[in-house]
């Protein structure tokens, strides 16, 4: 198909009042793509999860730029394979509703992921020890006590998520 | 093919959308509406998040300044996997996977949608859309047109391997007059020997002068629409691979 017959298509056909809705809105072809790609990801709750993991993949590959002493109080920074951990633990549990608000380094060595869901939150290190370490607790700080021994990738994404929509 | 026969025990379904657009962005008093949608969903979508648009203003020798506009809420299911979006200027309802089937996603939101209708008050329907957005997978290495009959085409004389991949593509549908925005897009690798592709089907339909109930038996029967096109755009062996 030619480039001028795509630009010509017209949805819905000749003296549809729908075509000139959006031809009002849209002053040039590039811009209605625009405008619809922003429209399709916005109608999305699967897009916004891609690019939000997206985001959160980059952001915790940026954690290896931290550098010792990093807080001031003698912090290591994340080592590769706490990174790596972090990383295969966001892409696996994308698949649910189930993405951290913000990826950080962790005080105690290794990356910590920041999860918040209305009063509920949850907290899940990755220490450069190889270790994982899962915190549930609500907006007032009340512990939840049913994370000891977590360490199976599989079984902390549960208890979280069960955390969460609780 | 038949609408009925068609079904994949490993449905590759990530989000299923139904959406109805209004001819016009509603007043702010609408909000106030649309939290008591909120309120009359409450025991099956106790979650409710702020669904605002961000707009940039660019003057050349000015900061750039962003405004942020509340357009609705997104109202939440318990376990997080039905979604209400409803907004001054429009509606959807999205089924996360685990997708059930056609019937129980078709019902659902035609309910939501009644309930919207109540509290929003007059209005004039623009359009309306079916999305189904299906992750696949395959051996990465592998050639595109193995698993899939819609992909770009690159020259043999040129490199074979891609990093990235966005395809989207207008398709018109005679009857009833309508398109299919089609988008190809590779996603991230969730496991190393794996490449992973979305494709996005969304069909647009117009709802000018039509009814509430016609448009509902029109989207009802763009079941077979959307079948259609996704069994075409995909080869017997990935078809294979999801059966």
């Amino acid at each position: 198909m030619a480039t001028a017959e795509v630009l010509r298509f017209s949805p819905f056909g000749p003296g549809s009042s729908l075509r000139s809705y959006s031809a009002n809105r849209a002053t040039s072809p590039l811009r209605a793509i625009e405008r619809e790609m922003l429209r399709s990801t916005l109608n999305s709750q699967y897009i916004r999860r891609v690019q939000m993991l997206e985001l959160l993949l980059e952001e915790t590959k940026e954690l290896s730029r931290f550098a010792q002493n990093w807080d001031s109080y003698g912090a290591t920074p994340p080592s590769s394979e706490s990174i790596g951990a972090a990383i295969e633990f966001l892409v696996s549990g994308s698949g649910a509703d189930f993405l951290p608000v913000r990826t950080l380094p962790s005080a105690e060595g290794g990356v910590a992921l920041r999860f918040l869901a209305g009063d509920k939150r949850a907290l899940v290190e990755f220490l450069n020890t190889g270790t994982v370490e899962v915190m549930l607790y609500d907006e007032a700080g009340t512990l939840s006590p049913a994370t000891e021994g977590l360490q199976d990738p599989f079984e902390i994404m549960n208890a979280v998520y069960a955390h969460l929509t609780r | 093919m038949s609408s009925e026969i068609l079904h994949f025990d490993k449905a590759p379904i990530v989000e299923a959308v139904i959406g109805l657009d209004l001819e016009e962005m509603l007043g702010d008093d609408s909000l106030v509406a649309l939290k008591e949608l909120g309120q009359r969903l409450s025991e099956s979508y106790p979650t409710c998040e702020d669904l605002k648009m961000s707009q940039f203003e660019l003057t050349i020798g000015s900061q750039p300044r962003q405004m942020d506009t509340q357009i609705g809420y997104f109202f939440k299911s318990i376990d997080r996997l039905n979604v209400v979006h409803a907004r001054r200027n429009g509606f959807a309802f999205s089924r996360l996977a685990p997708y059930q089937n056609w019937d129980v996603f078709f019902a659902e939101a035609r309910h939501c949608w009644t309930q919207y209708r109540q509290v929003i008050g007059p209005i004039k329907l623009a359009k309306w859309t079916v999305r189904y957005l299906n992750k696949l997978s395959w051996p990465a290495g592998e050639r595109m047109e193995d698993y899939l009959r819609v992909y770009p085409y690159i020259p043999e004389d040129l490199p074979q391997m891609i990093g990235g991949c966005y395809m989207r593509l207008q398709i018109p549908i005679e009857s009833p007059q309508g398109f299919l925005t089609q988008q190809l897009v590779m996603l991230p690798q969730e496991q190393p020997n794996k490449s992973y592709f979305m494709l996005d089907n969304e069909f647009t339909f117009s709802a000018i002068g039509l009814s509430d109930s016609t448009v509902w038996e029109h989207i009802n029967l763009s079941r077979e629409i959307k079948n259609r096109f996704f069994v075409n755009s995909i080869t017997d062996k990935l078809k294979g691979m999801i059966a």
